[in-house]
């Protein structure tokens, strides 16, 4: 590692933002990995204290405090120290006195407390606390200024392990445990009841004694040592050192009032690790700036999911083994997991209302009765899995983001439309206006900053970025003017015509920044606009959301209908990234609204719209609509992007069982786009949809070619997305072949690079791939481990693709696994239309996986009836693969072998032909129908 | 001419003679500026009422005048000086902190401090600082020395860049590193 480059390195990221900073990082990890750890490090502790920062300060006769160990303290006498912390000294003390003798525990309080007021809220916690009397809390004694002038607390001396250990000293069931926890949930409910909020929740504050019983130490105790710490104000982040961060609730480490809430936070993060044998966020947080980060933001790995995942590494020897065992891994079940999760929600009002509600729903769950954390919400249950559309809508290509930069065409307004009020920001008409004219309006005017800019704006409209570029560098030399955030923004329009968004980050959030100290308010609402546009394709999904809604709020109070309708476009394609699809459709219709009211174009939003209702399992919602964008494009000329969006149109037309018109359609937008440009980004997308529909129907033949025509693509390119598809292709084509390691090591491969690149609701639909393909296999707990991986914490929508194949393929590991009443219970969930469903996918999903599980339950008029209709739609779809598989289910229920074997013989000569043979050869015989 | 021993009472003669090249100037040049310090500390602190706090800078600046007094020294000369303090302050400083940890008690007994405590009652643990120290010169030599004059002889900014012959802006910047650094080393112990 070249340690000369990190203080240059450092002070160079100290200067960027948050977002520069990062992608700083992200650079500085492909090259020299190491120092890019260490410059994390390093910046996270840029705004802390550091140990040189005051002078020093030598001070010898008030040091006693601090260095020396005084020998008494009021009453007691101390024999030894027994631990440091965070907030001062500990030490074994004797108190003596008439009647006894007494060990205690006394904390030595370096600070001193600053005023009179201070003093007496002292004095009145310690009151409070020395009234809580409990046996599972540890008594506090006293409190105060001792006659040497010391400050102290002293409790009661207990010794013990913490809870953790003593769990794993004794090696305690999962039913152990919680009975271990519901104990210390009382002593907690009775100090919550007298108002005491204990603040640091933490193992080594619960200690369990020989006989078995836990009890809370220094209950409160942090408040006394810290009084900001109740203020809700963040003062310096040394004031909150005291906190651990991992078991510390949100609202604690954003500086926020404390309350009991926080405490059942902590509880949750106890709970969890008394079950799992990790913390929530311990796997993928490596430093306590990441641990931070992730209890604020992250959802956490439901605790199952966490423990089977600890029980598969089983080669390493963990340290911490509780629930190691894949039979105590399967102890935890769904119930427990709805149980730490509410526990840990990051809204306080969301967790349990009291220790002792969590108290009642864990003794609720020893009894076997039902528990209230999953009650309630019927979706957050069923929709636990990620689900996968047979068929990938979302692609970049198709979710065509409106570019939010840049105007759109005013046509005029529509008779009957009024005109809207006056569009405040300067640049709205740029794109109507000439270049002439434009140019000699600047050129009248040479000094104007924002004659400038519209002209530059003008020039990027056509195509002429080289001349753009040169005019902004001119503009910037005008005296006086070279902070006007107006040439940032017309450079950073220019970025990101050239794709290079991170520059047009820096340049945005300048401009916004100037805008804000220059109170150019007209401006603002469109630079943030942009700067969100930008912030969502480099994929800080968050922050632009955050931008953007800021920026539709600014266009609605100015009036600007138009700009609102875009930014609300692209506001929904961050509700559809975090895959929350209503709140997309929602969104996505009131930027119609907006668009149609401006008389603006409506061509990008209606496709939109439409792909989410079809995404949503509504295709034939959401073709019309689809189809309506489409030429509504063609209409206004753009060939390319019309030919696009039918290639996502086409899916969804296969998927109503439109095969015929789906197939002319693909292939009429594959030549459009062939013809274009031979390195297209969409062509690609156009042949990886062909290239699947080929592997369904067993096609096999042209797919490798087409495979290698993307990988070509995505080179010459350089889009990584269109690399991820080839590797998806590979990967089916891996499993049809019945390799399950190559099938694997390539869906992992996209899977990466999906993720690193934040397209995560396509990651997550190439997760959904790769577990069907496993559980095809004959790897049920590698499918769903690959599915839960699909979607850490958060939940999908149960109509997404990901929430309804998901929980399908969950159903079929359950009848594989002969739990038929689960998988029932599942397909129930779904609900009764899931037959009925227009979606032919979906419903050839449903009735396959209805269908097998009654065949293992013996039904097999009931199975037969859904196998038949299944290998119908199988066909009307072209499914080559999944009828042939679907007629050997059907097989297998017939009673005479002559006809099973007749009926067997035909799949399997179907199947040679199409040289599939190797692969359902595999899967019967492992007694897995397909 | 024949080398002129310096006057080892003369602090300037001495530093001359470093200038020149006399290793064994300025070794007596760091004893005197040493046992100055030292003098100074313990007769301030003896005097001490409660509140009495020692102040670096002052301590320095004490020695300075003591040893240079009123005469005029070249730049060199004085960044020299303040570099030797410095380095002195560190040692004694650690020093203390090491025979402090080595024996429990008799707290009372020393009369120079023992921990150096910062302004907001955070201890700071000076045997491990010094090491960090150290390592962080291995590195960074030149960021090192400005931590040193900075935090242990408490010259404003100004001072350690005209000590250093750096500018007022590299001086920031190295301690703006160096403060970094140092807090992620002392956390990792």
């Amino acid at each position: 590692m070249n340690e000369d480059r990190l203080p240059e390195l450092f002070l160079e990221a100290v200067e960027l933002e948050e977002e520069g900073r990062r992608e700083l990082i992200a650079r500085l990890q492909l090259d020299e990995p190491e120092l890019a750890v260490e410059l994390e490090r390093l910046l996270a502790l840029e705004s802390t204290r550091s140990p040189i920062d005051g002078s020093a300060i030598v001070d010898a006769g008030l040091d006693v405090r601090a260095a020396a160990v005084p020998s008494r303290v009021g009453p007691y006498r101390i024999v030894r120290e027994l631990a440091r912390g965070g907030m001062g000294r500990v030490f074994l003390a004797e108190q003596e006195t008439p009647d006894f003798r007494r060990i205690v525990a006394l904390k030595l309080i370096d600070r001193p407390l600053p005023d009179e007021l201070a003093v007496r809220r002292f004095r009145d916690e310690v009151r409070i606390l020395a009234s809580l009397e409990h046996p599972g809390i540890v008594r506090f004694l006293d409190g105060g200024r001792s006659p040497e002038g010391i400050w102290f607390l002293a409790q009661e001396y207990v010794e013990g392990d913490d809870l953790i250990s003593h769990a794993e000293r004794r090696r305690l069931t999962v039913p152990e445990r919680v009975k271990l926890f519901r104990a210390v949930l009382e002593a907690v409910e009775a100090a919550h009841s007298r108002g005491v909020v204990h603040r640091d929740l933490k193992p080594s504050n619960l200690l369990v004694g020989a006989d078995g019983r836990p009890r809370l130490l220094d209950f409160g105790i942090s408040k006394l040592v810290d009084p900001q710490a109740d203020a809700g104000s963040a003062g310096t982040r040394t004031e909150t050192r005291a906190l651990t961060p991992a078991y510390a609730s949100p609202e604690q480490l954003a500086g926020r009032p404390v309350t009991a809430a926080s405490d059942l936070y902590s509880l949750g993060v106890l709970l969890y690790e008394l079950l799992v044998g990790e913390r929530p966020f311990d796997s993928v947080a490596s430093s306590a700036h990441e641990l931070e980060r992730a209890v604020l933001e992250r959802d956490p790995e439901p605790p199952s999911s966490a423990a089977r995942r600890r029980a598969g590494t089983a080669a390493t020897t963990e340290p911490k083994p509780a629930a190691r065992s894949p039979r105590a891994a399967r102890a935890l079940g769904p119930d427990l997991d709805a149980i730490c999760l509410k526990a840990l929600r990051k809204q306080p009002g969301e967790r349990y209302a009291s220790a002792g509600d969590l108290a009642d729903d864990l003794a609720r769950y020893l009894d076997g009765r039902p528990v209230e954390a999953r009650r309630g919400n019927r979706r957050y249950r069923a929709a636990r899995w990620a689900l996968r559309y047979r068929g990938r809508l979302t692609t970049a290509a198709a979710l065509v983001v409106a570019g939010a930069s840049l105007l759109v065409a005013l046509r005029a307004p529509r008779a009957g439309v009024r005109a809207v009020t006056p569009q405040v920001f300067p640049f709205s008409h740029v794109r109507t206006i000439p270049i002439e004219k434009l140019r000699a309006r600047f050129g009248a005017a040479p000094d104007d900053v924002t004659a400038g800019a519209a002209l530059a704006l003008g020039l990027v409209e056509v195509e002429r970025l080289q001349e753009a570029q040169i005019l902004v560098g001119r503009l910037r030399q005008i005296p006086g003017r070279e902070d006007d955030p107006v040439i940032d923004y017309a450079e950073a329009t220019i970025a990101q015509k050239r794709n290079e968004h991170q520059r047009a980050l820096v340049l945005l959030t300048r401009a916004r920044d100037a805008a804000l100290e220059q109170r150019r308010g007209e401006l603002l609402a469109q630079i943030r606009a942009s700067r969100g546009y930008t912030l969502l394709v480099l994929g800080y999904a968050t922050a632009a959301r955050g931008e953007m809604t800021l920026a539709a709020a600014d266009f609605e109070r100015a009036g600007d209908q138009a700009s609102l309708g875009r930014v609300l476009n692209d506001l929904a394609i961050f509700h559809l990234q975090r895959g929350d699809l209503a709140q997309c459709e929602a969104t996505f219709e009131a930027a119609l609204g907006a668009a149609e009211r401006a008389g603006a174009r409506l061509d990008i939003i209606t496709f939109n719209l439409g792909l989410v209702q079809a995404q949503r399992g509504r295709p034939d919602l959401g073709a019309p609509r689809m189809q309506r964008g489409s030429d509504l494009l063609a209409q206004a000329g753009e060939e390319q992007r019309a030919a696009a969006t039918n290639i996502d149109l086409s899916e969804v037309l296969r998927d109503l069982g439109r095969t015929a018109e789906a197939d002319r359609l693909l292939k009429r937008a594959t030549a459009v786009l062939a013809a274009a440009a031979d390195a297209s980004v969409r062509l690609g997308t156009a042949l990886y949809y062909r290239a699947r529909v080929d592997l369904a129907s067993g096609r096999t033949v042209g797919v490798l070619a087409a495979i290698e025509r993307i990988e070509r693509i995505a080179e010459t390119a350089g889009d990584t997305t269109t690399a991820t598809l080839a590797h998806e292709l590979r990967g089916r084509l891996a499993g049809l072949e019945g390799d399950a390691g190559a099938a694997r090591r390539h869906f992992a491969e996209a899977h990466r690079l999906l993720t690193e690149i934040r397209e995560l609701d396509h990651a997550a639909e190439v997760d959904l791939e790769w577990a069907e393909t496993e559980r095809a296999a004959g790897n049920p707990d590698e499918a769903l481990r690959v599915l839960a991986r699909a979607h850490p914490g958060q939940p999908p929508a149960p109509e997404s693709p990901l929430g309804f194949f998901g929980e399908i393929l969950r159903a079929r590991v359950d009848t594989d696994g002969g739990d038929t009443g689960r998988a029932r219970e599942r397909l129930d969930g779904l609900g009764e239309d899931a037959a009925r469903s227009p979606s032919l996918s979906r419903r050839l999903a449903f009735l396959s996986a209805r269908a097998h599980v009654a065949a293992a339950e013996g039904r097999r008029e009931a199975a037969s009836a859904d196998f038949e209709q299944a290998v119908t739609i199988a066909r009307r779809l072209e499914r080559k693969v999944d009828e042939l598989a679907l007629r050997l289910a059907v097989a297998d229920l017939v009673e005479r072998p002559s006809i099973r074997l007749r009926l067997t013989a035909e799949v399997d000569r179907e199947a040679s032909q199409l040289g599939l043979a190797r692969r359902l050869h595999g899967s019967r015989a492992r007694g897995i129908g397909q | 001419m024949p080398p002129r021993h310096p006057d080892p009472e003369d602090v300037t003669d001495l530093l001359r003679a470093w200038r020149d090249g006399d290793e064994e100037a300025d070794a007596l040049l760091l004893e005197r500026v040493y046992t100055t310090l030292r003098n100074i500390a313990v007769g301030q602190l003896r005097g001490e009422r409660s509140e009495h706090t020692l102040q670096p800078t002052a301590l320095v600046n004490e020695a300075y005048l003591r040893l240079v007094g009123q005469r005029e020294l070249d730049w060199r000369d004085r960044a020299h000086f303040f570099g030797l303090a410095a380095v002195t302050m560190r040692r004694i400083l650690v020093d203390h902190a090491r025979r402090r940890k080595a024996k429990k008690r008799d707290a009372e007994r020393e009369l120079v401090p023992l921990t150096v405590v910062t302004v907001e009652g955070e201890t700071v643990n000076l045997l491990d600082l010094d090491r960090a120290l150290d390592s962080f010169a291995e590195r960074y030599p030149r960021q090192a020395k400005v931590v040193e004059l900075r935090y242990f002889s408490g010259l404003e900014f100004e001072h350690v860049a005209l000590a250093l012959d750096l500018s007022l802006r590299s001086v920031k910047r190295d301690w703006s590193f160096a403060r970094v650094w140092l807090s992620d080393a002392m956390g990792r112990r």
